[in-house]
Formats: C-alpha cells, structure tokens, sequence
C-alpha cells in the first residue's frame, strides 16, 4: 500500500518547551491509524501540524505524497476534520449545517439523508444545534468532516463524551469509512476503541513516538514472561516461556489433567504502561 | 463555479439567514431607525417656525445623521460581534479547515453589512418624509460610503478573543463613526473628520445635498474612504492568517 501521510523527525517547541520530539511515523493509503497517548501528550498537536493549524520547527511532513509545504488547497479539499475546534453553527439545524459545509466543499450534499440515517440522526435533523446534546453536536460535527467525502480523516478523539450507544453508531460508521478505502488517522486515549477499530497504532509519550506497530504485535512484543495452565483439579499453574517451563507444561498435558494453557499478553493499556511507565 | 465564488455564495446564505435570525442583530439594526425618528420628533418640532431654509438645514442635519448611525451602530455593533462569535465558537476555524480565505469570510460579512445598512438607510429616509426621488443617492452615498467602517468593524470582530471583547472593542468604533457629526460645532474639526472612516460618507452626503457630488471637492473624501478600505482590508487577510495557525 501506498503511503498517504508521513511525519520524519518533526520537532516542535512551545516557549522553550519541547512538544513533539522527532516524531517519525507514517501512514498508508486505506489504513486506520491509531494515535495514542495521555491528555497532553501530543496527540491533538501532531493533528494541527498535518492539517496546517501549526508549523513544525524542523522535520519533514509529505502528505499525499508531497511536503507539506507544497500542499495544495485542491489537496486539503480531500480532507476531513474532526477536532476540538470543529463546530456547527447554533442557530441552524444539523441538515442545514451539513448542507451548508456541502456547499463550501462544492458537492451536491446528496449523501446527507444516508449520513443522518447511519450516524441515527435522521430524526433530528431539523434540530438546532443550539438544542442538540452534547453526543448529537459530536456525531452532526463527524458528518460535517464527512459531507465531502474525504481520502482522509482526521479524527481527534471522535467518541469523547459519547454514550455507549452512540459510540457503537461511530465505530459502525468508521469501519464502513475503512471498507471504503478511506485512510482514518484517529487519536484517543480509548484502549478498546484502537484495539477494535485500528490496523496500526503509535504509542505517543512526552511528544516521542514510544512504540508504532498492530495491536496485536504490539501485545505480544510485550508478552509477559509467562504461560497460565489450568489444571482439571481446579489449581493454576503458572509457569516460564523457558525450558523448565515446557517441561512442567508437558508434564500437566501428559498426566492428563491439563485444561487449557494460555500464554499472558496485555492489553494496550498495559502495554502504554510498559512503555511509560504512566497511567491514562 | 469557481471554488472562491461558490465559497463566497455559501457564506452568503448563511450570513444572511444568520442575520435574520438573530435576535440582537435585529435590534442592532433598528437602533439607528429609533435614534434617527426620537431626534426627528424631538429636535425637529421647533423647525418649522423658523421657515423653509431653516426646514432644508434641518433636513440635510438628520440625513447625514441617519447615515452616521446607521453605518456606525450596524457595523460596530451587528458586524463586530456576528464575526466575534464565529471565533469565540470556533466556526471560523472550520471554516479556515475547509479553505475558506480572508476574502470569502470579508466579501460575505462586508455584503450582508451592506443590504443591512441599506434597509435601515431607506427605512430611516422614509421616516424622516424626505422626496422619493432622492432616495437612490442617498442609499449609493449610504452603502458606498459605510465600506470602511464595515472593514474596520470585521477587522475589530476578528481581532477580539469573544463575543464580550467585541462589545469593548466596538465602543471606540461607535465613537469614532459618529464623531463627523460633531464637525459643525467645533472648529476645525470638520478637515480631520473627512479622513475618519466615516468622514468620507459625511462630507460626500454634504456635497451631494449641495450638488457638488462631481467636483474636485469629493476627491479628498473619496480617497480617505480607499486608504481606510485597503488598510482594514490588508489587516483582516493578516489577521484572519495569524488565526489560522497556533504557533
């Protein structure tokens, strides 16, 4: 697969005070890219870098195969945004939001009756955002990001402040968005989410990039040391992945009173902790 | 269509409903409507006694004033606030995400302002009974003469953090808009309020009352209105670029 976005040594500082150190990452065409990492971390900050909000200190940043800097607006036209900072306007409805950021991004907007039904909206599209809660301005505000029908989507902490319902209606959507083909660069400090919806994740602390692979290689690069076996007598028998461990191994399986035998990985969470050392 | 112009368009509509909807920018509008008919009851009740050039300055006074207030209390107040609450919401972020330049947000805002300033000119004409025929004049006067104070005010809304900073900043902009009205009572003044952002329309309704519109005369006032308007229009595109980055 092609690459779509790249990031390679970007640096970034705020007042003296280092935000993103030599960030290299990159991205494929049609890939879910999890971006994860504690409040603070970076995750909101390497957005705004790809999508023009800042500019980097030094690195280089290619986006649909080009640097940054010689980005054109025709290629931000095949972007979408969801961030803290996208916002509808109050005072029109979530079908007249939608319809008009149609027409800023010069489609018909012949999608929005489909994009209201999937995201469980169509009820509510007369509602004025002003009215909605918080979870229907969040979900209106993803349509919005989607109404043109973006190569790629930058979605910052997409499921914040949603209800399990509502959060399930979006996971639903994305994953449709990456049957399509459509490259997802989503951050959130949700665990589960990135385990169910991302190919790839990249691990962010303090501004480094601490670890950038798949969930599940992820887990098992930091598999414990360990193999559980459960015996028929009820006991748990917890052994070492070394040669005195196979051999206890072998002894339950050929006494026969083996259960099951499960080898230890954690989840994403832990796996952040490994790494950092920090909580979420 | 061209990306600039659909742009434009849309923002277009959605200025203008906006307007429409809300509820402060309505009363906004009407201010310069109710000041222009309580001063026309109460100042001019006596004039009619003092005869008919007595009648004709009077006229000229509260049409120059009608377009003051008119020009200043829509900008400073409906204008300035309506792009300081894109800010403060942060729609004018998105709208910056989706490409939408300085001069999409200036044409649409300037645009919306202009009708607004026109309606409230007519109604304020009406009101104060003058002839028909010189209505026409008098909006031309109104609209072009209110682009400058219609930049500025965009380029204050911008500048201000939120909703309630605008409310500070469009105090001075009042002020300043309607100070050409103090040029017949204090000397001199007159020479430095035709450079003011509303200075030009002033001095250009007063020439046109005189029948002078087409005359060296109206130079001076015409090219203040053009410095104020490439000046507050170079400041919004440096602004609205600042805004769009957080370094």
């Amino acid at each position: 697969m092609s690459t779509l976005l790249s990031t390679e040594d970007v640096c970034l500082s705020f007042k003296g005070k280092r935000v993103l150190d030599h960030l290299s990452f990159s991205v494929a065409r049609g890939e879910c890219f999890g971006f994860l990492g504690p409040s603070g971390a970076g995750k909101t900050t390497t957005i705004k870098l790809l999508t023009r909000q800042l500019t980097k200190d030094s690195g280089r940043i290619s986006l649909f195969g080009r640097p940054i800097e010689h980005a054109t607006n025709a290629d931000y036209e095949r972007i979408g945004i969801l961030s803290d900072t996208s916002a509808l306007y109050e005072r029109m409805s979530i079908e007249d939001n939608l319809r008009f950021y149609a027409k800023i991004r010069g489609v018909t907007g012949n999608n929005i009756p489909t994009l209201l039904e999937r995201m469980g909206l169509a009820n509510d599209r007369k509602t004025l955002v002003k009215n909605c809660s918080k979870g229907m301005r969040q979900r209106a505000a993803l349509l919005a990001a989607l109404v043109h029908g973006p190569e790629l989507l930058f979605l910052d902490e997409p499921t914040s402040g949603l209800d399990p319902a509502a959060r399930a209606e979006v996971h639903k959507m994305l994953r449709e968005l990456k049957g399509a083909g459509v490259t997802v660069f989503l951050t959130t400090h949700d665990m589960a989410e990135a385990e169910e919806l991302c190919d790839r994740v990249g691990i962010l602390n303090e501004g480094s990039l601490a670890a950038c692979d798949a969930p599940d290689a992820l887990r098992l690069r930091f598999a414990r040391n360990e193999v559980i076996v459960r015996l028929a007598d009820g006991r748990i028998l917890r052994t070492t992945k070394d040669e005195s461990g196979a051999k206890e191994v072998a002894q339950a399986l050929a006494s026969g009173a083996c259960l099951s035998i499960h080898s230890v990985e954690p989840d994403l969470e832990e796996v952040f902790l490994e790494l950092t050392g920090r909580e979420f | 269509m061209d990306a600039a112009l659909r742009k434009t368009v849309a923002l277009l509509g959605k200025d203008a409903r906006d307007m429409v909807r809300n509820p402060t920018m309505l009363v906004c509008c009407l201010l310069p409507l109710a000041f222009i008919v309580l001063f026309d009851k109460t100042m001019g009740a006596n004039v009619d006694a003092n005869g008919e050039a007595a009648q004709s300055a009077f006229d000229a006074m509260m049409l120059s004033y009608a377009l003051l207030f008119t020009s200043t209390m829509v900008s400073s107040m409906a204008t300035t606030t309506a792009i300081a609450e894109e800010r403060e919401k942060s729609t004018l972020r998105t709208l910056m995400l989706a490409n939408v330049g300085a001069g999409q947000i200036l044409l649409s805002r300037g645009i919306v302002a202009l009708a607004v300033i026109a309606i409230v000119d007519a109604a304020c004409y009406l009101a104060l009974g003058q002839p028909a025929e010189g209505l026409a004049a008098f909006l031309a006067i109104g609209m072009a003469g209110s682009v400058p104070i219609v930049l500025v005010s965009l380029l204050m809304g911008l500048a201000a953090r939120d909703q309630m900073s605008a409310g500070l900043l469009s105090m001075p902009i009042l002020l300043v808009g309607i100070a050409p009205m103090l040029s017949p009572y204090l000397d001199g003044f007159s020479e430095i309020a035709v450079y003011l952002p509303t200075g030009g329309m002033n001095e250009l309704g007063a020439l046109l009352a005189k029948g002078a519109l087409l005359t060296p005369d109206a130079l001076p006032p015409v090219l203040g209105m053009l410095a104020w308007i490439v000046a507050a229009g170079a400041a919004f595109a440096l602004v609205y670029r600042r805004l769009s980055r957080d370094n």
